[in-house]
């Protein structure tokens, strides 16, 4: 058990060290990742300027909710779907078949490891932002909130794992995907609150993406931080997390399962 | 001609009327073709191999050989797992390999030409350590491996320059030794000497037969260079339009699809003129009608002759035998015929059965 857990670290720490082969490149992605939050931060600070509260946020509420979103959309959002297209597209995952490690396993592995580095590298720049609109930050983080935010945090990214690799087995099916990829980044950007605190959406809208997970990965755990959840809530919010992560979790594997019986490993 | 079917041993690979069919869409040409097609596509099967059997015993070397297209990379991907087939079984050490069972996985190993299985930006030699893990090898095992390996296959300077600037031929040797790293059982070798300069191909060729010497596993290689089989293989199974068209030794092969043999002879001594030339053409010509294998004068000079003689290497020795126990020369060599000649008669040739791509099926479909 402990040497099958070993090689999808190894993989997960050599996909990190294969980041690292290009660290300008690495730290471009890090700070494009991080940074479309922290411009709506500032876009709302002019906003505000003769208003006391919108969509029931006040200015620090709103400022610190889109530096909470960015840091958990950063950490929460893996991007494997590019790199399961690629090598579907290219038979690239041919080598990766003939190996006993499950490459869907070793997908989320890798991307865990990418993902802190990816957060590490974004912090400085995170924290010099921070330190600019330390005067707006409100941290009311009582220990059960704490749990609760890191628990959401965890299960986020867990929900969007499921949602990436689904997304990514499409490539099984149809050739190009990107077109697909462009949809549902602009819905992920609207629902799950990155762009907007969803109470600011339209009524219809907001109904709609209550039966979608979106709302569970930027909006929810940031909700959760800023205190603007009642336990209970909380708690169910929580729960339906967990049910969103083991369904796209076990969606997605039932479906890359069904794309490898009609993988054809193209070209030679 | 089933070589395996009449071996003892248990075969390590066994495939029964194993069929693969791809489905493409065809798009008429032009800009209206491609509006066409958004609304109408034609649905195409191609049948890329069609119900072929064969076994493979313990410790065999065998050479896929075909056109490209011919199919043989399709029967390595479905006898590797990397594919499901459309139709039929295969048991590779005894298990289904589509259902890529990990005690399979571990005792087989796939080298690709074409695709690269190290990490492209890092050092072959962190590929190797993931091989490691991924295999489960102990770290005593692995620095052996590693150590003999990299004696085998002289990595010493490689192991540590990223992948991207190695040379091609400094690649496949990387690939191919982190390919048996974990020392497998059957070795499937997909095209391995593509790309590679003549030096290089040799060099690969070396060492595959090295490493078979000295640990006896079953290679399965796939080429289009007839030399790569030639010089690794015993037995071709030559496959085309997806079927089988020959499986056995490329000796028998040759003597069955090579109609003749060349003899060359070198005169003892050069004869000096038209006269003499004419005369030793002459008494040739009368050899040839009253030999039991007829056989003809390609080429005639002052100093050698080379004759065109039908049947395998024996008929050729009896002529050569039967000549010069007659004529004086100093040298007599028999020579084979082309292979690369002999494939390429075989597969301009009409499959045994099944049909090209002329019995396609083909429907619409609406998207």
């Amino acid at each position: 058990m402990i040497s099958s857990g070993r090689k999808y670290l190894t993989a997960g720490l050599l996909s990190w060290q294969d980041c690292l082969a290009y660290r300008a490149n690495a730290a471009i992605w890090a700070l494009v990742d991080g940074c479309g939050s922290m411009v709506m931060a500032l876009i709302w600070l002019s906003v505000f300027r003769d208003r006391g509260e919108i969509g029931g946020y006040s200015l620090n509420q709103m400022i610190t909710y889109y530096l909470v979103a960015s840091a958990v959309s950063l950490l929460t959002t893996p991007h494997m779907e590019y790199n399961i297209i690629w090598e579907i597209r290219q038979g690239l995952l041919s080598g990766y078949l003939t190996r006993p490690a499950d490459r869907y396993t070793m997908h989320i592995v890798s991307e865990t490891v990418w993902q802190v580095m990816k957060f590490l590298m974004f912090l400085p720049s995170y924290l010099v932002v921070c330190w600019f609109l330390r005067r707006y930050i409100i941290i009311t983080l009582t220990p059960l909130n704490l749990l609760f935010f890191c628990s959401a945090v965890l299960l986020a990214y867990l929900i969007n794992c499921g949602m990436k690799m689904l997304l990514g087995s499409v490539a099984f099916w149809v050739t190009e995907t990107r077109g697909l990829f462009q949809v549902l980044e602009c819905l992920w950007g609207l629902l799950s609150g990155e762009i907007l605190p969803l109470s600011l959406l339209p009524i219809w809208l907001t109904v709609i993406g209550g039966f979608l997970p979106f709302k569970y990965v930027v909006w929810f755990p940031t909700e959760l931080f800023l205190d603007r959840v009642p336990v209970q809530e909380a708690v169910l919010g929580l729960g339906l997390q967990v049910c969103w992560a083991v369904v796209l979790l076990v969606v997605s594997r039932l479906v890359w399962m069904r794309g490898l019986a009609v993988y054809e490993g193209v070209g030679g | 001609m089933k070589w395996g079917c009449s071996m003892p041993t248990t075969p390590v690979i066994t495939a029964r009327h194993l069929s693969k069919t791809y489905y493409t869409f065809r798009k008429p040409e032009g800009l209206r073709g491609a509006l066409r097609s958004l609304f109408y596509r034609e649905r195409v099967a191609r049948e890329a191999v069609k119900g072929i059997s064969f076994t493979v015993a313990p410790g065999e070397l065998v050479g896929f050989l075909g056109p490209n297209g011919a199919g043989k990379t399709t029967t390595l991907k479905m006898l590797t797992g990397i594919l499901h087939p459309t139709a039929g079984e295969a048991y590779v050490l005894g298990h289904i390999p589509w259902k890529r069972e990990k005690s399979l996985l571990k005792q087989i190993a796939l080298v690709m030409g074409q695709k690269s299985q190290l990490w492209w930006d890092l050092p072959a030699a962190d590929t190797f350590l993931l091989n490691k893990d991924i295999y489960e090898l102990s770290t005593s095992d692995y620095r052996r491996r590693l150590k003999e390996l990299t004696e085998l296959f002289e990595l010493e300077d490689l192991l540590h320059i990223p992948v991207r600037q190695l040379s091609l031929g400094e690649r496949m040797k990387c690939e191919l030794a982190a390919c048996l790293l974990h020392s497998p059982t059957v070795l499937f070798l997909d095209e391995p000497t593509i790309g590679l300069d003549l030096v290089s191909q040799r060099k690969l060729r070396h060492f595959l037969k090295e490493y078979n010497a000295r640990h006896q596993l079953t290679i399965v290689l796939t080429s289009h260079y007839m030399q790569d089989v030639k010089e690794l293989c015993r037995r071709v199974v030559v496959i085309n339009h997806g079927v089988i068209i020959y499986d056995g030794s490329i000796s028998d092969l040759l003597a069955q699809h090579a109609g003749t043999r060349l003899i060359k002879l070198t005169w003892a001594e050069p004869l000096p003129d038209q006269q003499v030339q004419e005369d030793m053409r002459r008494s040739l010509m009368t050899l040839a009608e009253n030999s039991e294998r007829r056989f003809r004068i390609a080429e005639f000079d002052a100093w050698s002759t080379v004759l065109e003689v039908s049947g395998g290497a024996t008929a050729a020795g009896r002529t050569a035998a039967q000549i010069t126990a007659v004529i004086p020369v100093s040298d007599v060599q028999i020579q084979e015929p082309d292979i690369e000649k002999v494939m390429a008669e075989l597969f301009s040739t009409a499959p045994a059965s099944g049909t090209d791509g002329a019995g396609d099926e083909r429907a619409g479909s609406r998207l």
